[in-house]
């Protein structure tokens, strides 16, 4: 006992000389965000950051809405409403939204997740009175028009198909949060089914936008070129008049119950190659854990240095691709591996190598050395996301959003840099267990059982 | 916190939230005007070239402490040793796989721990390696790169484990719709063009690939007076140009050989249909050759394709999402490279509506050749593309990547500082004119992945009756014939796959799309109109009466069918069979078609009619006419081997004309000829003609016997009995038979 902890004492000490020796020792500490928040009288969210660096602007709405918040029998439905918002509003024409946007030089879109519904356009700086109009309008008076409304679920219908159902391991998400989860609607994807989509009617699109879409549950963030005086006083213009909801926005979603037993499962799929998943339930974003899971995810497979890189894909040549990240969102999710298995070897030894992966964290941790490379990593993507106005607005928006606290935008840089290898081994025995764990193979048709 | 007072402002916010009442009390209004415009610049660069030709752009940025530095090696798929494609691609994956004095492990390690990123990878026309570090780590960076860059190992072991990487990568991506149709549409447009050859390889090329192809690659493409780098980000100018200088500056320039290629064909009507009874959708790709990146109409040409499906305009996606919800996306692109480019016009929609889809896509490319464009509909493409560009130029990768734009294209850098006047200067006669000028709808290459058996009927039913179907398991982009099985037939042929049309140094390219082999095709032509007795020979021809001894081939045996044909040329022909004692009659007039049989006589169903047409386009001798004449588009496509003989292959093609290919055999005969037609279940068949015993008549040079194969199988035989040219023939023949 007491010789081992003197070699590990040794041990160590060599770990620390070899890391002083190399080139970088800590981290380069980004620099942090400057902003300013306010919320308008009818409860909208305002995030504003100027960037002179080009003279551009960039204006997002977060509505606080995405598909854990949708029944049963209507998967897909926030998504399908975020293409309602393209459909017109009392003084924008269907279709309208996008074209006015370019035909000034700028670019829109929106996208739906499970936590939340973003819209987005970036334009030339001086059209900033442009972008806040037309959001305001459909936030306030989106119209909603049957025959628009059966075309545009056409067009999500097609989106499913190519997204998920025409490509190789479309469907592999869908197939994993399917079997991992029991009731939580994570268990759904966000595109959702084709029977729920051809379900969802009219009614229920003015519904959720009475809902949701209020300026309570929405928050805006405009970063780029413009004066924040000018900004505050164009959205109060804008976006301050769109009414108050009459009602709360709903918060029942159902908790997951925790695992019981190991669920194992074998299924066919049309593709290749045989993929083999691995996955454990978590904690959500921003709880103590998810630091230590964000690192393990570096240290499993960030680059080809990284555990899963270098053993199953370079070393033994098990898979084509693999790797092993935490999906951290809102509500807790999952952390999962995923092997492509190289034709010649098998699913079970790819399961196998997976799993060992995880046990090794478990029992022998991960060195000071492999800690600091993910947090060098780390401070690397803080960097290289933050160079846009729409990566600026992204992390500000989420931290508003998801955390409840923007201070988190810049504030998370330090949590991992503290983060600990003691860190990193207590969260992998806290969550990487067989009793939580979804095991998975997918193997090309007709070669299962 | 703000800090500025609120005001709480409209009583428009105390308002009850109904739908009625929200549209009541919201203003009618029109959008805003903009604020004061503010000025848009584009940002310092510096270039220089250093003393061994590498040509340095620095781009600096201090809003992050990162640098990145991008190599580009002016060397792609387009070097590839022929037969080998895929070496550029396996080379550049294997540059960060260990150097002369690092392993691949080292390597990673070394970058993943300093926080820093290295790829590599390569195109057609150029193979790059991208490092970014953080500031405190340029040098580091630097030495990294140029090690890479300069010194890879290309070890064997690696070599191997590269291979079956790319190979299974392969495995899936030949699964994957989406990239089979870009791939298979860059084929049928480049031909055997390496635009035209997947840059990764074949499971078969990358087979034979060995180390000394990649040394070779990169001995003679890696040198830096055939680089350029770019360094971008938290440095100054000077620290940037010291650096290269230090990692460069000794590596001695030397000679860049010249490439040696097959030219791209010219635009050809091909459709293939690439079948996967599994797939929900179909991958649908719309292309054909136009223009390459350093060409006076690029900027014309480019609007004019973002008036079809770009952004700030795209006739596709309103058509085809917005109007019909037939999609998620429709777009049309210009991708144009260093040697050539093409247009391809892409979506994907439910295998009910893949034929609608298709016939809006091809309608959208003939609209635009045809209608002068409006200029509020030019207006706005120019719109969105000035406007938009302060938004290319946020980031100093952004920026980086405009300049190495302009250097690797070769185009003068002023071009950067002009592109919005550039922009605004195109005119609706420009575009009519380029239209006009690149734009054939009727020469378009068609690619459609999907379930086939489901929708070739609605092709049929739009108007699209003369396609090639391949299961996708066989399909094989280095076969002429695009499947596996042909491949196999011509494996033992030993002449270079390329054949006699290699042509070495860079393309010229001619303003319009003149086909650089035009003379090659039209010198096969005229051999083999010769043989077949001369062109005079064949004009004199109006008319033809022929016996023949046919016979159906069938799994259950042989049914005689003595036939007569009687034809007057160009669009008459009758055919009197015998079936078991009974008369059958075939007829067509001109567009109309009769059957007479056991059930008396009819209207050939719609099928039958289009393929009675077909026929008489395809006779031998009005085809060969048309050809010779420049009516018809020739290619010539690589030989084949067949039974022993390597025969000459020569496609046929029209906007009505669907493609036939007549193989050519040593004494310039027509040995065979293949094409698809409309078969009586409604599914495209592959027929091909086989001919022999040819006999001199009236000097033309007729085959006496002749056998047909539909899909690889034997169908009919025929002997001629008799013929005769140019006797007169009651038109009465040729009308509805009583």
């Amino acid at each position: 006992m007491r010789l081992t902890f003197r070699i590990a004492i040794a041990l160590a000490a060599c770990t620390v000389a070899a890391v002083a020796l190399a080139p970088v020792q800590a981290a380069v500490r980004p620099p942090k965000l400057q902003y300013q928040t306010t919320t308008l009288p009818n409860g909208l969210r305002l995030i504003l950051s100027e960037d002179h660096s080009t003279p551009i602007v960039h204006v997002a709405v977060w509505y606080h809405v995405g598909s854990k918040n949708e029944r049963p029998g209507r998967t897909g439905f926030a998504h399908l409403f975020e293409h309602m918002m393209f459909k017109g509003s009392k003084n924008v024409e269907p279709d309208a939204h996008t074209s006015i946007v370019s035909s000034v030089g700028g670019r829109s879109n929106a996208y739906t997740t499970e936590d939340t519904t973003v819209f987005w356009q970036t334009l030339p700086a001086h059209y900033l009175p442009l972008a806040l109009w037309l959001e305001a309008d459909r936030m306030a008076t989106l119209r909603v028009d049957e025959a628009a409304f059966r075309r545009e679920r056409e067009v999500v219908k097609e989106e499913r198909r190519m997204r998920i159902e025409n490509q190789p391991y479309g469907r592999l998400s869908e197939i994993i949060y399917d079997h991992a989860f029991a009731v939580h609607p994570y268990k759904h994807p966000t595109i959702g089914s084709m029977a729920d989509l051809e379900a969802a009617s009219i009614a229920d699109v003015r519904d959720f936008h009475r809902t949701y879409y209020v300026p309570e549950n929405a928050t805006v963030v405009i970063v780029g070129d413009f004066d924040a005086a000018q900004a505050l006083q164009l959205a109060t213009q804008y976006l301050g008049r769109v009414p108050k909801a009459g009602r709360r926005v709903p918060l029942d979603i159902p908790k997951e119950p925790p695992m019981k037993v190991e669920r194992r499962a074998v299924v066919e799929e049309g593709w290749p190659l045989p993929a083999v998943v691995v996955a454990y339930h978590i904690t959500y974003d921003g709880h103590p854990d998810s630091y230590p899971l964000h690192i393990t995810s570096k240290i499993l497979s960030d680059g080809q240095s990284a555990r899963i890189s270098r053993e199953l894909i370079y070393n033994r040549r098990l898979c084509l691709s693999a790797f092993g990240s935490g999906n951290i969102t809102e509500h807790p999710n999952l952390f999962f591996a995923v092997c492509i298995v190289q034709p010649g070897q098998t699913p079970e030894a790819a399961e196998k190598a997976l799993v060992a992966e995880f046990e090794k964290l478990k029992t022998e941790g991960v060195s000071t050395h492999e800690l600091q490379r993910a947090q060098n990593q780390f401070a690397r993507d803080y960097i290289l996301s933050r160079e846009t106005n729409e990566d600026k607005a992204m992390h500000l928006a989420h931290a508003a959003v998801i955390h409840n606290d923007i201070t988190t935008a810049d504030g998370e840089f330090d949590i991992f840099m503290r983060t600990t290898v003691a860190d990193v081994q207590r969260v992998a025995k806290t969550y990487f267990s067989e009793s939580n764990r979804v095991v998975l193979h997918v193997l090309p048709k007709g070669t299962g059982r | 916190m703000l800090g500025v007072v609120l005001c709480a402002s409209a009583a428009s916010a105390q308002l009850e939230r109904t739908a009625d009442e929200r549209f009541l009390f919201w203003p009618a209004e029109s959008p805003p005007r903009p604020l004061a415009a503010r000025g848009v610049k584009f940002p310092p660069y510096d270039m220089r070239t250093l003393r061994n030709g590498l040509q340095a752009i620095t781009v600096l940025h201090h809003e992050q402490p990162a640098v990145s530095m991008r190599l580009l090696v002016r060397a792609g798929s387009v070097q590839d040793p022929p037969g080998k494609v895929g070496v550029a691609s396996l080379a550049a994956s294997l540059l960060d796989q260990g150097t002369v004095t690092k392993s691949a492990q080292e390597i990673a390690d070394h970058i993943d721990f300093i926080g820093g990123a290295l790829a590599t990878g390569s195109g057609s026309d150029l193979t790059y390696v991208n490092v970014v570090v953080m500031k405190d780590s340029f040098d580091v960076g630097m030495n990294l790169l140029v090690d890479v860059a300069r010194n890879p190992a290309f070890a064997a072991e690696e070599i191997e484990r590269q291979k079956q990487q790319a190979i299974s990568s392969l495995q899936v991506s030949s699964n994957d719709p989406d990239y089979v149709a870009s791939v298979l549409l860059e084929r049928l447009v480049y031909g055997f063009h390496p635009y035209g050859l997947p840059n990764s390889g074949t499971p078969e090329t990358l087979a034979a690939i060995t180390r000394a192809d990649l040394q070779e690659f990169h001995r003679r493409f890696f040198v830096p007076n055939n680089m350029i780098l770019a360094i971008v980000g938290d440095v100054t100018s000077e620290q940037a140009f010291a650096a290269a200088e230090r990692a460069f500056g000794d590596w001695p320039p030397a000679q860049i050989p010249p490439v040696t290629v097959v030219e791209p064909p010219p635009p050809t009507r091909r459709i293939v249909l690439v079948d996967k009874p599994d797939a929900v959708q179909t991958e649908i790709r719309v292309g054909q050759l136009a223009i390459p990146r350093k060409h006076d109409d690029y900027m014309a040409f480019d609007l004019a394709v973002k008036i079809l499906g770009g952004e700030g305009a795209n006739r596709l996606h309103r058509v085809l999402r917005s109007e019909r919800g037939l999609t998620y996306g429709a777009q049309a692109d210009t991708e144009a490279r260093k040697q050539a480019g093409h247009v391809v016009a892409e979506t994907d929609t439910r295998t009910e509506t893949t034929g609608e889809a298709l016939r809006l896509m091809v309608d959208e490319f003939a609209r635009l050749q045809r209608d002068r464009v409006s200029q509020t509909e030019l207006s706005d493409a120019q719109a969105y593309l000035a406007g938009s560009f302060p938004l290319t130029i946020e980031t100093p990768g952004d920026i980086a990547a405009q300049v190495l734009n302009v250097v690797f294209y070769e185009l003068p850098v002023e071009e950067i500082g002009t592109f919005r006047e550039r922009v605004q200067a195109v005119r609706p006669d420009d575009i009519q004119r380029v239209a006009r000028q690149y734009v054939r709808p009727d020469r378009l290459s068609i690619v459609l992945v999907g379930n086939a058996a489901a929708f070739v009927p609605q092709l049929q039913r739009v108007g699209f009756t003369d396609f090639e179907v391949i299961p996708i398991e066989e399909l094989d982009l280095m076969s002429a014939a695009l499947t596996r099985e042909t491949r196999r037939a011509r494996s033992f042929e030993s002449v270079e796959p390329f054949g006699p049309f290699v042509r070495s140094g860079p393309l010229a390219y001619a303003a319009q799309q003149v086909n650089p082999h035009a003379g090659q095709a039209q010198e096969l032509l005229k051999r083999v109109v010769d043989a077949k007795g001369g062109i005079e020979a064949l004009k004199k021809i109006r008319t033809v009466i022929a016996d023949e001894d046919r016979a159906i081939i069938t799994p259950n045996g042989r049914t005689p069918l003595p036939t007569k044909t009687y034809v007057i040329y160009p669009d008459k022909f009758r055919v009197d069979s015998l079936l078991g004692g009974q008369q059958i009659v075939h007829t067509y007039n001109s567009g109309s078609a009769w059957v007479k049989d056991l059930s008396g006589v009819s209207a050939a169903p719609a099928a039958m009619r289009d393929d009675f047409a077909a026929t008489a386009r395809r006779d031998t001798y009005p085809m060969l006419i048309a050809a010779a004449e420049g009516r018809l588009a020739l290619r010539v496509l690589p030989e084949e081997g067949r039974d022993g003989e390597v025969l000459k292959v020569l496609e046929v093609s029209g906007a009505e004309f669907p493609a036939v290919r007549l193989y050519i055999d040593r004494d310039f005969r027509i040995a065979r000829q293949s094409y698809t037609a409309g078969g009586p279940d409604g599914l495209p068949m592959k027929i091909e003609e086989v001919f022999s015993d040819y006999r001199t008549i009236d000097n033309v040079a007729v085959p006496f016997k002749a056998s047909v194969l539909s899909n690889g199988r034997l169908i009919i035989e025929r002997t001629i009995k008799s013929v005769a040219f140019n006797t007169r023939i009651d038109e009465k023949l040729f009308e509805q038979p009583l």
